[in-house]
């Protein structure tokens, strides 16, 4: 990632070490948050024969990530692992998982002022994820669950993942979904060509299928308590949200099932991270799902953006109230960081 | 779908989808399931003589009656549908009666002036991709004259978009001259994609390039044969994702290939309107600017090189309908692309909103010369449409 922006800052070596940016709002400095943070735990990969993807996700030495940080304001990182173990038979699969949530635990005992993380789970076991979570939060200290957008094309809404979402809402702990892509689309060849459509279509589209099912499906109806927040701004879905709304009145023999609200009102009690790049996007956003549903997200170490903390203070229309909760102040209850 | 493609009016793709034989079972449906439809009313139900006429609503912005244009509003033409073996109201096909402009217009004019719309621009949507060269040379004939026919009896209400075989893309290309310069259409519609082949692949140019040299207006709206066939797996269940999903994403699909493959730099005069509001893209825009950027390996350039401009730019200089469904969604959309580039759209006779023109009415901040303009005033530009 030789195009990294942080690599420039002041990380080569000799440079002078950054300043840290300290954010400030209305005078008072805001202790900010950054829910949409990768990385990477190479033992555990190996069991999978799986390549580190970019050393910058490695966390043995967090001196770069911790540079990347301080230049752009980030205090700390809710640290996640996108899921590459979904086909990995169940002993592999709970090898893998203690291995790489030791390893979180590590991390951030570490540095506890700037990391905490999100346990990994196994999640096409759907039971042993459920323990797995369990154990992540009362053992290692973790504050919540990374997912994918489906597993092995099972959507997220499927039955079979009940035990599991019933323990993230009887733990009362966050849930966050990244997408990996869409990978049926992209076998159709829909995606090929110039443009990283596999990425910028595959991933807000895969969000928005699985966000969609969780409403549609009744999931969120069945577990009002869960706590999801959803990567990208949740994908397509907020920032075009009515249509959800309009297919009940339109094709209502469409609707097999009744929900207990309109599809968009689920929007309003999930969480979404900031990242849609632009003060107009994040304005859209928060009209559609409210202030206090979204958290800032870097997606580091990938160089999507570097300036998430500007975006969110540059919003028109919010109040200094909303800038804090959303630079922080939101993800800090919802990941138990002290103030 | 008897064998052809899904036709296209046809967000609705699948056999359990609005069968209606008839006028009245249409009607029937409308007073109970369908409530929500608005434009059904009251007095379509009643009995005919003593139905009273609607009022005709007149849009008024700023003290001044503004000319309202609907360009995402549908029709079918029987005589062609039958040489794709297609009946409108046939059981197992989502052709609802009202598409019938020979002899529905009395009901369309009537939800028009309810909604207050002043003319509608009609398009029909693809089925004909799958048909041979004779076969769609004929369907495409009769289809544009019919049109021409519709148009020529309210002459103030309906202005059309040509049919086009795009499948043969130098016929396409005589049949949206021919449609423009014999029958007075005002463009052409096409779907989001054409038999699995994208609609910027290099086969299309001839297409592009007449529609280019003639300056008129493209408008792309996506058919339960794109994405939301290609996905089906992970778009059925509650909720007809695999329209509320599949077609919005056709169309990002679409535009995103559009832009990136370099089509709209080989043919910088294009005017392409996407439908729904041209899918996610320009509600969802920035991340289409970040992804070369982060990833500057998955960007190997077009079909010419690399792409003169930043995507979103591109997204600035083409047109989309409003079908966002709220006054927010307009603004937002309007903020992104500029409300020189939006066209109210309806989808009718299709139900997925009545209040097309309180949209663009409710949208917050913005100012009433960019209101009249969505409302009507960038339609009638592009669409050689009189004061």
């Amino acid at each position: 990632m030789a195009d990294a922006a942080f690599v420039s800052c002041g990380g080569v070596g000799g440079a002078p070490q950054a300043r840290r940016r300290e954010v400030v709002v209305s005078g008072k400095r805001v202790k900010t948050v950054d829910v949409h943070a990768h990385c990477a735990v190479p033992a555990a990969m190996a069991l999978m024969g799986r390549k580190l993807e970019t050393e910058t996700l490695l966390m043995t030495d967090t001196r770069g990530r911790l540079q990347a940080m301080d230049a752009q304001g980030i205090d700390v990182e809710a640290l996640s692992i996108n899921p590459y173990w979904y086909a990995a038979t169940r002993d592999v699969a709970a090898e893998l998982i203690r291995i790489q949530n030791e390893t979180l635990a590590e991390i951030c005992a570490a540095q506890p002022d700037r990391f905490v993380a999100f346990a990994s789970v196994a999640l096409q076991h759907p039971d042993l994820a459920a323990e797995q979570l369990e154990q992540g939060v009362k053992r290692y200290g973790l504050r919540g669950a990374g997912l994918g957008g489906s597993v092995e094309g099972r959507e997220l809404s499927d039955p079979a993942f009940h035990p599991f979402w019933a323990k993230a809402e009887q733990l009362g702990v966050l849930v966050f979904i990244h997408p990996q892509g869409t990978v049926e689309l992209e076998r159709t060849g829909r995606l090929a060509g110039n443009g990283f459509l596999t990425n910028t279509i595959g991933n807000p589209l895969e969000t928005t299928i699985a966000l969609s099912h969780l409403i549609f499906e009744g999931t969120l109806d069945r577990f009002p308590g869960l706590k999801i927040c959803a990567a990208h701004g949740g994908g397509y879905l907020p920032s075009y949200a009515a249509r959800s709304n309009a297919v009940q009145t339109t094709f209502p023999q469409r609707m097999t099932g009744t929900l207990k609200k309109r599809p968009t009102e689920y929007l309003r009690q999930l969480y979404f991270d900031s990242i849609v790049f632009t003060p107009e996007a994040l304005r859209h956003l928060a009209a559609e799902t409210g202030a206090g549903q979204i958290v800032m997200g870097t997606d580091y170490p990938f160089p999507w953006t570097q300036t998430s903390v500007d975006h969110i203070l540059g919003t028109p229309g919010l109040s200094e109230a909303d800038k804090i909760a959303m630079l922080g102040g939101t993800a800090m209850g919802l990941l138990g960081i002290k103030s | 779908m008897l064998g052809v493609p899904a036709p296209g009016c046809a967000t609705l793709t699948t056999t359990e989808d609005i069968a209606m034989t008839t006028r009245r079972d249409f009607l029937q449906i409308g007073a109970g399931a369908l409530a929500g439809l608005a434009f059904v009313g009251c007095d379509l139900l009643a009995a005919g003589p003593a139905r009273a006429q609607a009022r005709r609503r007149e849009v008024v912005v700023a003290g001044r009656r503004v000319k309202t244009v609907d360009v995402h509003a549908h029709c079918a033409v029987p005589e062609a549908l039958a040489l794709m073996n297609l009946k409108i109201g046939a059981p197992g096909t989502a052709l609802p009666p009202l598409l019938h402009m020979a002899t529905q217009a009395p009901d369309r004019l009537r939800a028009m002036d309810e909604q207050g719309i002043d003319v509608e621009a009609l398009s029909i949507n693809p089925y004909w991709y799958g048909a041979d060269r004779d076969l769609a040379r004929q369907i495409i004939r009769v289809q544009n004259e019919k049109l021409a026919e519709a148009c020529a009896a309210h002459p103030e209400r309906f202005v059309a978009f040509a049919t086009v075989a795009l499948q043969y893309p130098e016929l396409a290309a005589e049949q949206l001259e021919e449609g423009v310069k014999k029958y007075g259409l005002r463009g052409a519609g096409i779907g989001g994609s054409v038999n699995g082949e994208e609609i910027s692949d290099p086969k299309f140019h001839p297409f592009w390039a007449k529609a280019e040299q003639l300056g008129v207006l493209v408008f792309i709206h996506p058919q339960g044969a794109g994405a939301p066939t290609d996905l089906a797996k992970r778009l059925k269940g509650n909720g007809y994702l695999d329209n509320v999903i599949g077609n919005p994403l056709e169309t990002t699909i679409a535009l995103s290939h559009l832009i990136f493959e370099g089509t709209l730099d080989k043919f910088p005069g294009l005017k392409i309107c996407g439908a729904h509001a041209g899918g996610y893209l320009p509600s969802y825009l920035g991340r289409s600017d970040r992804g070369c950027p982060t990833r500057p390996s998955a960007c190997p350039g077009g079909t010419y090189g690399p792409i003169k401009r930043k995507p979103s730019e591109y997204l600035k200089d083409m047109y989309y309908d409003t079908m966002v469904f709220s006054g927010e969604g307009v603004r937002h959309l309007a903020a992104e692309v500029g409300a020189g580039q939006l066209m109210v759209g309806t989808d009718f006779p299709y139900p997925w909103t009545t209040t097309a023109v309180d949209d663009v009415l409710a949208a917050p901040g913005v100012s009433d010369a960019d209101k009249v303009a969505m409302l009507g005033g960038n339609a009638m530009k592009l669409l050689g449409i009189r004061a």
